[in-house]
């Protein structure tokens, strides 16, 4: 574990936003008055070792820390009892990308032990059920992303797919507690502000 | 003690020149499948403050292609954006989309507890919490934790969005990091 997470740094990083501060908005525009901002997301994981491994080995991430949570607060916050065990890693997403310096939100993963947590399915049969959660990746290398995931033995639900212009390939696969995942590749522009599909 | 180690390996290892064979991949998006869009724009847009920046039907099969489902679906997505500032500082965040799948609708998924292995939860931080509180209460949203006050400034709760995706929502003040960043 890094020393540089102590636990007032990690609950810094639990409590962290990216982005708050409110722009004026114009007399004439209308609500929200609020300015909210995604900072993280934490998935609820059953291994965090398998989980740490598929997002730092397998797509690139960075692992920034790694700890036990003894805080309550930081449990009353996320509804487990005091008594349960929580283990809390963080990773963050590479900052450069194609010559350019990006950094994405990060990425948190939490295991709950004492006894571990139930496990959220899909009905029978369905790979795509309302309520779930997908992540849009970008990444420079879907050649090595893919033999990663086969290597790391994920469930791949899109081979790599080249878009009809060949410039873009898509992967779709599941993390290891089923979180879907697209992962793309394509030539380098903006994508901060890009919507996901371009209508024909 | 082993699992530290492993930890400490594996950072090494990342900081190593090995890390140049690493992919580098970022995370621009994050897709919430919802069952009622207007209820969950309600929630992002109205409660939360995201600003809305596309609003449209999907009309690109390739998507559902890559979604796995039948071209005789409908689809219809929501892109909403973060702001790009913090304080005045120019900050890059995941932006957020609803994606509604109807004709038929998706199945839901069973979530058999408050936190369950397989769920992602949502981070966000405003600078307006009471507004938000207001908003929520408004809507009848469901607070999973109601909002707490902490000695220091930070007041946060957790609510669940119209599906049940967890959402830890925060107000807090500038930590010495960033203010030394404005400076």
């Amino acid at each position: 574990m890094k020393k540089d997470h102590d636990l007032k740094g990690l609950m810094a990083l639990l409590a962290m936003g990216l982005c708050l501060s409110s722009p004026v908005l114009s007399q004439d525009s209308p609500a929200p008055a609020t300015v909210s901002v995604m900072s993280r997301m934490t998935m609820v994981v059953a291994d965090i070792e398998a989980s740490k491994r598929f997002y730092t080995y397998g797509l690139g991430y960075e692992l920034l820390g790694d700890n036990v949570i003894t805080n309550p607060v930081v449990k009353t916050q996320m509804g487990v009892a005091q008594d349960r065990t929580v283990r809390f890693a963080i990773l963050r997403s590479s900052h450069m990308i194609e010559g350019k310096k990006r950094e994405g939100a990060q990425l948190g993963l939490i295991q709950v032990g004492n006894p571990a947590l139930p496990v959220m399915t899909r009905p029978a049969g369905a790979d795509l059920a309302s309520g779930e959660t997908m992540m849009a990746m970008r990444t420079t290398n879907i050649d090595l992303v893919y033999a990663r995931m086969k290597e790391l033995k994920a469930r791949i639900l899109l081979e790599p797919m080249k878009s009809p212009d060949g410039k873009e390939t898509e992967l779709v696969v599941h993390d290891p507690d089923g979180v879907r995942i697209h992962v793309v590749q394509r030539p380098d522009r903006e994508v901060a502000d890009r919507p996901v599909e371009q209508p024909k | 003690m082993k699992t530290i180690l492993a930890s400490l390996v594996l950072a090494l290892g990342l900081a190593s020149p090995l890390q140049a064979q690493n992919p580098e991949t970022i995370l621009p998006r994050n897709l919430l499948l919802v069952s009622d869009l207007e209820a969950s724009k309600k929630f992002y847009a109205y409660a939360l403050g995201l600003e809305i920046t596309r609003d449209a039907p999907i009309a690109d099969k390739i998507t559902f292609k890559h979604l796995g489902i039948a071209e005789t679906h409908t689809a219809h997505i929501v892109v909403l954006r973060p702001s790009p500032t913090l304080n005045g500082l120019p900050r890059e965040s995941a932006m957020l989309a609803l994606l509604q799948v109807s004709n038929p609708p998706l199945p839901k998924i069973q979530r058999p507890a408050n936190l369950a292995v397989g769920e992602v939860a949502l981070a966000l931080r405003t600078n307006d919490i009471e507004t938000v509180i207001k908003r929520l209460k408004e809507i009848g949203a469901t607070f999973a934790v109601e909002p707490v006050r902490t000695p220091d400034g930070l007041i946060e709760m957790a609510v669940l969005d119209p599906d049940g995706v967890r959402m830890q929502i925060n107000q807090r003040p500038d930590s010495e990091r960033e203010k030394a960043a404005r400076k």
